[in-house]
């Protein structure tokens, strides 16, 4: 029994990993055919050689002796599409070259399936084609793929051409070696020009040479998001900068590293001009490293200053405190180095220029206060996420704002602000904002001092009140078995403790089980190994917690008890032995109607 | 109530929200109008399949409608995330699996659909290429020249 092809697509949709699709893709002629053009969107180049590979595969001409090269084209215009069953497309148009190679016939029929048989096609950038046409020309599902004899390949060369349809492309190589010559550059100029439905490149570390190759281009200004933060030399961040600032006003999206606050007054300067010219920036990422001395930086003003259409801003570990763009909708900064105190600037600012903020996502920010949430609550009533993590000087007063005025509120994540008391967390539901939020976050959000059955019931009372909650988390100060034995024991799917860690361990103890079996051997307790794997995950915890700030995370004084579930260090506090609970869908209405 | 009646003719009744899971039905119940008492032929799902589908329809009729197109976009797409009784719905022999995910598609049930799809994809993650072939009975039709060509396009999958 097999699965048709519009279903394996959905199958496979649910398949991110690069390892994953590959495999797919060599298992049968019709995976291929399925897998690999998903394969294909996203590539990333690890060393020059496979680059060099790459560069061969799209510049090898389409042979002139493939009969039916039109419905070819047709058919690897209409694959590329997604979803692939729109009555219109828009395809990219085929470089004037490999045109001209396909020969006149193919020309003219997509002339005609373009419904415009004297339009200046070589001089677009896409075409509209008409599927109706299309289908007349060649029916869907496309013959297997074929192979042909290639007058420029020594072997039969497979005809599926789905490296066309290459969307992102990384070159990620870490060896300098090869980058050395102005070969690379001219190789990644060519493979651009030649990938008509890239949009997105990140260029590789320092050491390119004669990259303004690339720029100068003309047939490389489809690039709309360009990631430069690979580049960790500082002379090539200023030449890339004024090169983009001169060539590639197209630029909708762009990464920076870190490098762009070191030297702060000439990367102002730069950060201008490019803001100046690239009018069409709606979003700006900048990735900044880890403890940067820099993590106030100026230079950043001038970019956010000018940016007219500026929609979504996302920085790492670097922080600027004047968003002023009319437009903005999506900010989110995470910060590694607290700053000292900036008040509500941030708050204030944002409040008096971007009301159109959907998304607000600031960590960790300790000084906001009621005041502040209080004028960005009123000023930016579209708000539908707000994440303000740490903010502890946040008081009920804060949250009755937010619950009066954000009345399109989905997401709300006020984990470790502190200054909230247990009584007047219900407040957040005293407004319009319980009939819109669907997802909660109270890690840490409790003191110490916080009786969990207390905890429990005003969680419980707010997520009675809001009707459309599909997600709550929350933490506890101690194992919640201790508290409710009643609602742990006998469904132990309503809580979820650390999720993944009772489904490792449980897994741990089957495999042991299983193996003490065949062995005839007595089994060890799953607590023989509980150490080594509390220890990857302190090693697990230690590599995630770079991003964040917070804390040395001691391991606990675990309790490997025999019901209780297991009590690993709490990734939201420094508390030690914390039920970390996640509610959703149905076990929320469970959770409703149990008797606390 | 409504009337469904399976490929070899076993007729099922039941309520119509449970029925109206099915966009199709749901569509067929609009156009075919209330006092209609014909059972609704699905010329396209078994008698044994359309048990399951109805059992599933059940369990989730009181389920919250699914959420806006621009929600979504913002969760990640997890296949690991699913439901215990999901999951223990949906642990069956692979033919009567592959049957139901048709029968989901021919009835337009996205949750069911959904479920189906997570759980043959998870089948697939971190399995090799014959222990793929091996899970899901397929025979390699690649000549040894075509797989070679296939690897040596994809190179860059395998460079690390």
């Amino acid at each position: 029994m097999s699965l048709p092809a519009e279903l394996l697509l959905i199958i496979f949709a649910h398949i991110t990993e690069t390892r994953d699709l590959y495999s797919l893709a060599l298992v049968c002629s019709g995976w291929h055919a399925c897998a690999n053009p998903m394969l294909w969107r996203h590539v990333v180049i690890h060393s020059a050689r496979v680059l060099r590979g790459l560069e061969r595969l799209v510049l090898l001409p389409p042979p002139l002796a493939l009969q039916s090269a039109g419905s070819l084209l047709a058919i690897s215009l209409f694959r590329r599409t997604q979803p692939p069953l729109r009555r219109t497309l828009t395809a990219p148009q085929p470089t004037a070259r490999r045109l001209s190679d396909v020969g006149s016939v193919l020309r003219a029929d997509v002339r005609r399936a373009a419904g415009d048989a004297n339009g200046p096609l070589q001089l677009e950038r896409s075409m509209s084609v008409d599927l109706d046409a299309l289908a007349r020309m060649q029916p869907w599902p496309p013959d297997p793929p074929a192979f042909v004899q290639h007058p420029q390949a020594s072997r039969p060369v497979w005809w599926r051409r789905d490296h066309l349809g290459i969307e992102r492309l990384d070159i990620a190589t870490s060896s300098i070696v090869g980058f050395l010559s102005r070969d690379m550059s001219a190789s990644i100029t060519r493979l651009v020009q030649n990938l008509p439905n890239c949009t997105a490149l990140s260029l590789p570390p320092s050491g390119i040479r004669g990259i303004d190759l690339f720029f100068r281009s003309p047939e490389t200004r489809h690039i709309a998001h360009l990631d430069i933060s690979q580049i960790s030399d500082a002379k090539r961040i200023d030449q890339v900068l004024s090169l983009i600032a001169t060539y590639f006003r197209q630029l909708q999206g762009i990464t920076f590293g870190h490098l762009i606050c070191a030297g702060q007054d000439e990367r102002r300067t730069r950060l201008r001009t490019l803001a100046r010219s690239c009018q069409n920036l709606q979003s700006v990422k900048i990735l900044g490293q880890r403890l940067r001395i820099h993590a106030y930086t100026t230079s950043l003003l001038a970019l956010f200053k000018h940016c007219a259409n500026l929609r979504r801003v996302h920085i790492e570990n670097l922080c600027c405190t004047e968003y002023r763009n009319k437009q903005l909708e999506y900010l989110h900064v995470r910060l590694a180095v607290l700053p000292v105190s900036w008040a509500d600037h941030v708050l204030l600012t944002l409040g008096r220029n971007c009301h159109e903020l959907r998304y607000l996502h600031i960590q960790p920010f300790p000084s906001f206060s009621d005041a502040g949430l209080l004028f960005l609550t009123t000023q930016c009533p579209n708000l539908t996420h707000l994440v303000i993590q740490d903010a502890f000087l946040i008081t009920s007063i804060g949250l009755s704002s937010i619950a009066r005025w954000s009345t399109s509120l989905r997401k709300l994540d006020i984990s470790r602000c502190t200054s909230i008391d247990l009584a007047s967390l219900t407040t957040v539901t005293d407004g319009p904002v319980k009939d819109s939020l669907r997802h909660l976050v109270l890690n840490a959000t409790f003191r110490a001092g916080d009786q969990p059955i207390k905890v429990l019931r005003s969680i419980q009372q707010i997520a009675r009140r809001c009707s459309r909650l599909s997600e709550v988390e929350f933490s506890l100060p101690v194992p919640i078995s201790q508290v409710v034995p009643a609602l742990w024991r006998p469904d132990p799917q309503v809580l979820l403790f650390h999720d993944q860690i009772v489904e490792y361990e449980a897994g741990l103890a089957r495999q042991e089980a299983d193996l003490a079996a065949a062995q005839g051997a007595p089994s060890h307790p799953p607590a023989a190994r509980r150490g080594s794997f509390s220890q990857t995950l302190s090693a697990m915890r230690a590599s995630s917690a770079r991003s964040q700030p917070s804390t040395q995370r001691q391991n606990p004084h675990a309790t490997p008890g025999s019901a209780a579930p297991p009590s690993e260090p709490c990734p939201w506090c420094d508390r030690g032995a914390c039920a970390h609970v996640l509610l959703r869908g149905r076990h929320i209405a469970k959770f409703c109607q149990a008797s606390l | 109530m409504v009337k469904l009646s399976s490929s070899d003719g076993r007729e099922f009744v039941v309520a119509k929200e449970v029925a109206c899971q099915s966009v199709l039905i749901k569509n067929m119940l609009e156009d075919l109008g209330e006092d209609s008492d014909a059972p609704i032929p699905l010329p396209n799902v078994s008698g044994p399949v359309l048990e399951k589908v109805i059992e599933y329809a059940t369990h989730h009729k009181d389920d919250a409608p699914p959420p806006p197109e621009d929600d979504s976009k913002n969760i990640t797409k997890s296949s690991e995330d699913i439901e215990e009784w999901d999951k223990e719905f949906i642990n069956v022999d692979q033919g009567t699996l592959f049957e139901i995910i048709l029968a989901a598609n021919y009835l337009d049930m996205k949750g069911l659909l959904d479920l189906g799809c997570k759980t043959v994809a998870n089948m697939i993650k971190g399995k090799t290429v014959e222990e793929i072939r091996k899970t899901f009975n397929i025979v390699n039709d690649f000549t040894p020249e075509e797989e070679e060509q296939i690897r040596k396009e994809n190179e860059w999958c395998e460079d690390r």
